[in-house]
């Protein structure tokens, strides 16, 4: 018997109709051997003795699989599962099928099961995502436009699905755009309503130089002047911040990136 | 008088740039303790955890806009950047520009929150009744709904402490030093009576709406569980609670010679009957010129602050009592390694415990095995006997935890239980004190023979 490998892509309604047809064939074909990819060209290396399947997003697979999880294994079960899916691991909708088989037959407590090596892999990428998405709501920079406030990332993990319920509650009179630049999807949200994910980037705001135009925000300056006033000389440690902070994720900070305006 | 008119004339950037300055010692900045959801209309809501939103070129976390209404001040102590006798350039903030500031920085997702202290402008009451104008404005006018710290002036009012308190999430006053002889000394126009009755009149506050409303009035410790505000945190007044994250303070450390001993005991003291959330310990760090002062160019005690933090997170999260880490005899926390391996090494008929074993409590008691490993120990060693390998999976610190524990019986190398030996090892293979971000010279054991 042929191994069977379903090739999915780096889209969370995608990854859940992967999961949802790896368990219908295992359970049809009565067969443990199966994988799944995350590829967004499908461009993969294929071994051997493999036959390859792309899956099509199918949503009203996906929302089985959804309400299947919610229901039997519950809301945590629920929530770890989609930070899973957020991150950037290729092997993850694998990690996430097998873990998932372990808990609809043993049940939610599977998850204490860390000896199990696809259970220890689950929650290690769901605790990855957590923490990498947990700093991201501080980081996260906004700057005023047109009246309009848009953050730039450019996280390793899917942060727009996790973060954007916190913004939401925190902004919910202003109108504001957080745009993921590893993944070119942004997350538009509306005063006094709902979000969209929409795919692209929002270029009506940055000229071709990458600048943002638009009048000059002059909280900008008066953060950098915070900033630079409050750290205390005596204690300067640069590798502490480093450790805390890394490089990767100041690219878009304003108080690393943009230079004071002369006054 | 000439600090009014130089004050006219400073820009709300120059403002931001003394008053910022003049606040960044004090080093409280968390903004956790409340768990808050937006109201779906105005701007702010609150996470538990708290957030960090950057951090400062000294490693610090920036969580809150962390600033001083005034700097100008009619007292002296002789620590203080901001005394009256120092020639520093004076300003103000008025409320709205406050405000503002606040307001702005929270929509850029720049802060978290406010943190809000004043010198002394004319009395404790007066300092009061702004700080009260300026967070009355914000929280009403402004509709914020993030999250305030505000230190308390001691010696003010209980009724503007109250009313004060009604309007932030957590409010603090510094004791700054551990003993009334040191503050006696050091900052003449205090005194503990003056600093003492604001804390327990928030307290009783605390305690009071807890009471009233049926839960236990103490804060849990063990299982530090977060306060929601959906569930009862205290009596509400005008749609909110009083001071929900609680109340902590700062001490000084090494501007006066308390040992390490009574200022562990004075925090315990401190938790148990001030109920108190958190104790902040600064390192002094000179820039008067005093004789009663430390010399200029004296390092700050990082270290030493450091271990002052180590031996608070055990008294709050580990279940250790001061007596237990130090004593009269013993007055210092050891420097080469942290006071839980310190107390582990002269314990060892404790040891080795067997992981499969052994309560929760006394888990929380090895070296290398903290509070999140020691859950995922219960919870796992349920399903099946854990090994060495597992443990190392699960977040403990094998290089620690070896001489300490046995696994199904067996301990992992061949341990001598002896006091040097293991000490020795520990401070060997121990690189925390590089870990604490301090440029200390880590001492390395050189074979004599």
């Amino acid at each position: 018997m042929e191994k069977h490998v379903f090739i999915c892509k780096d889209d969370i309604e995608n990854m859940l109709t992967a999961v949802f047809d790896a368990f219908s064939y295992r359970n049809k074909m009565n067969t443990d051997d199966i994988g799944i990819i995350v590829s967004d060209d499908g461009i993969i290396e294929r071994e051997m003795f493999c036959d390859y399947e792309n899956v099509e997003t199918d949503i009203n697979k996906a929302l089985s699989t959804v309400d299947n999880i919610r229901n039997r294994l519950g809301e945590y079960v629920y929530d770890q599962s989609i930070k899973i899916l957020c991150h950037y691991d290729t092997e993850r909708v694998y990690t996430l099928f097998k873990f998932l088989e372990i808990c609809f037959k043993k049940g939610g407590n599977a998850i204490y099961k860390l000896k199990n090596p696809y259970i220890m892999r689950a929650m290690e990428l769901a605790r990855k995502t957590q923490n990498e998405t947990h700093l991201y709501l501080g980081v996260t920079r906004f700057q005023e436009t047109y009246g309009i406030l848009c953050a730039t990332i450019e996280p390793k993990c899917n942060a727009i699905p996790i973060i954007t319920g916190h913004f939401a509650d925190r902004y919910p009179g202003e109108n504001w755009i957080i745009y993921d630049k590893t993944r070119n999807v942004m997350a538009v949200h509306r005063a006094l309503g709902s979000v969209e994910l929409i795919k692209g980037s929002p270029e009506f705001l940055i000229d071709s130089k990458g600048f943002e135009v638009g009048h000059h925000d002059e909280y900008v300056d008066l953060w950098q002047v915070f900033f630079e006033s409050i750290a205390i000389d005596e204690r300067y440690n640069p590798k502490c911040q480093n450790n805390l902070l890394p490089l990767w994720m100041r690219k878009h900070m304003t108080e690393f990136t943009d230079k004071r305006v002369q006054q | 008088m000439n600090n009014t008119i130089i004050n006219e004339k400073l820009s709300l950037s120059q403002k931001l740039e003394i008053l910022s300055d003049a606040a960044k010692y004090d080093v409280a900045c968390t903004s956790s303790g409340v768990e808050r959801k937006g109201d779906g209309k105005n701007m702010g809501n609150s996470a538990a955890c708290g957030i960090c939103h950057s951090f400062a070129a000294d490693g610090r976390c920036i969580s809150l806009l962390k600033i001083l209404m005034s700097n100008e001040c009619i007292y002296d102590c002789k620590y203080c950047v901001n005394r009256s006798s120092n020639d520093v350039v004076r300003a103000t903030f008025t409320p709205d520009e406050i405000c503002k500031l606040t307001y702005e920085f929270y929509r850029r997702n720049y802060i978290e929150g406010l943190f809000l202290s004043s010198g002394i402008i004319d009395s404790p009451d007066n300092t009061m009744k702004l700080l009260y104008e300026t967070l009355y404005k914000l929280r009403n006018v402004y509709k914020f709904n993030g999250y305030i710290h505000v230190k308390g002036i001691p010696g003010a009012d209980p009724v503007l402490v109250e009313m004060i308190g009604y309007l932030a999430d957590r409010m603090s006053i510094n004791l700054e030093l551990p003993t009334g002889d040191g503050l006696k000394k050091l900052a003449p126009h205090k005194n503990r009576k003056n600093i003492l009755t604001p804390m327990k009149n928030i307290q009783y506050g605390i305690s009071t709406g807890r009471g009233i409303l049926g839960i236990e009035d103490k804060y849990k410790r063990i299982d530090e569980v977060a306060v929601k505000d959906t569930d009862i945190v205290g009596v509400k007044r005008a749609g909110r609670y009083f001071v929900p994250a609680g109340q902590s303070t700062q001490m000084i450390i090494g501007a006066t010679d308390e040992s390490d001993y009574h200022i562990v005991t004075i925090a315990e003291n401190l938790y148990k009957k001030f109920d108190l959330k958190r104790v902040f310990y600064s390192g002094y760090v000179p820039i008067n010129e005093d004789k009663d002062l430390p010399a200029l160019g004296t390092p700050v005690p990082l270290l030493r602050e450091h271990r002052l933090y180590q031996a608070d997170w055990l008294l709050r999260f580990y279940d250790f009592s001061a007596g237990e880490l130090l004593s009269e005899n013993h007055p210092n926390l050891n420097t080469d390694i942290d006071p839980k391996c310190d107390w582990a090494v002269n314990h060892l008929e404790e040891f080795p415990m067997e992981i499969n074993y052994v309560s929760y409590q006394k888990l929380l008691r090895i070296p290398g095995i903290g509070v999140k490993s020691a859950r995922r120990i219960v919870s796992a060693r349920r399903y099946g006997r854990l090994d060495f390998e597992d443990l190392k999976k699960m977040g403990v610190v094998l290089k620690r935890a070896v001489y300490f524990i046995t696994c199904n019986g067996r301990m992992m190398y061949n341990t001598r239980m002896e006091t040097d030996y293991i000490t020795r090892q520990l401070t060997y293979s121990d690189k925390e004190s590089m870990k604490a971000g301090t440029d200390i010279y880590v001492q390395m054991q050189l074979p004599i023979y």
